[in-house]
């Protein structure tokens, strides 16, 4: 469900009768709480916010002429969609964190193992004798 | 939305283009045009016999409210099918010539008339032209789509840089963009209008 849209409507000309040249952007009121942003990074929030966030015209002189915003084919994205990259964010975010912790114990493991089996080995000084 | 193609078109002197926008420029004698007697014809000197009509008495600012945007324009007229968000500043410091105002043109005040002009839009709900009057010169500025869409997508990251509470104000979020739109790939070269639906529909290169 696309939320409420605010259509902005911005004139490229100017004559003695009126405007024209009629170019409009989608902004989003964008209704997630400061708190639930700030769980993010900044620069993934500023992408998902973006992407949520606005859709904008590329044929000049033509504003739609009914504000419907649910109708509008040059919205890409909702906020639906940053919800959903968001909980994307985590889960990739936990799965690195697991990878990175079993290679690091994997890695002490190994390391270990090498330590134990050099340390049974013939030390260093003591020769034996025929 | 009809656009009138018979209406004049008014006198621009000159015109030229920076980082995305078309901007037209209108000279004037600020001593003959700061005597008239009106407010469109000290304000808009562009205009030959319109008159828009102000919203608001003249010692008014009357905030602007679109989402998180937020603006309090000089002036705010309506025109005909749209409205004029005026900026204008009255210091003679800002007296530019003729011959290189494209050069002394400050890029914040440009984007910060445009992102005026976006919140008067949005809370209006009619089209709104970008005008800036500084000491001796009217300026009107058509932002590309690719300008619209960066000032539009930054505007919950201005929020949070500006740690605005509310909505982030039109200077506040020209300043914030105008390093953004600077790294545009081809927003500081001159492109024809042809070229910006698909600038506009993402394909950048």
């Amino acid at each position: 469900m696309v939320p409420n849209l605010i259509q902005i409507q911005i004139a490229s000309a100017l004559s003695e009768d009126g405007v024209g040249d009629i170019r409009w952007v989608l902004l989003d009121p964008s209704d997630a709480s400061p708190e639930q942003e700030a769980s993010l990074p900044a620069q993934d929030a500023a992408v998902l916010s973006a992407a949520a966030q606005a859709a904008v015209s590329s044929t000049p002189g033509s504003a739609p002429a009914s504000a419907e915003p649910a109708r509008e084919p040059l919205s890409t994205s909702d906020a639906h969609d940053g919800h959903q990259a968001a909980w994307t964010y985590e889960v990739l975010r936990a799965l690195v964190l697991v990878a990175a912790l079993t290679a690091a114990w994997w890695t002490a493991v190994s390391l270990l193992d090498q330590r134990g089996a050099s340390s049974s080995g013939p030390q260093v000084g003591n020769r034996t004798t025929p | 939305m009809s656009t009138d193609t018979t209406a004049p078109p008014v006198n621009w002197h000159d015109q030229t283009r920076l980082l995305g926008v078309q901007v037209h420029a209108f000279f004037f004698d600020p001593v003959e045009v700061d005597a008239r007697a009106s407010f469109v014809e000290r304000y808009l000197p562009v205009f030959t016999r319109a008159r828009p009509r102000r919203l608001g008495e003249e010692s008014d600012r009357v905030q602007y409210v679109a989402g998180d945007l937020s603006a309090q324009p000089d002036a705010v007229l309506e025109h005909g099918n749209g409205l004029i968000c005026l900026t204008y500043r009255h210091t003679d410091r800002l007296l530019i010539e003729r011959d290189r105002w494209a050069n002394m043109l400050r890029a914040d005040l440009m984007l910060q008339a445009i992102a005026g002009a976006m919140a008067v839009a949005g809370a209006r709900q009619q089209p709104a032209v970008a005008l800036l009057r500084i000491g001796n010169a009217l300026f009107q500025f058509a932002p590309s789509p690719p300008v619209l869409e960066c000032l539009a997508t930054n505007i919950a990251a201005a929020c949070r840089y500006w740690n605005a509470p509310k909505a982030v104000n039109a200077t506040q979020l020209a300043t914030f963009c105008e390093p953004k739109l600077r790294s545009l790939p081809g927003i500081a070269l001159s492109t024809s209008p042809s070229s910006w639906a698909g600038v506009a529909a993402g394909n950048w290169t």
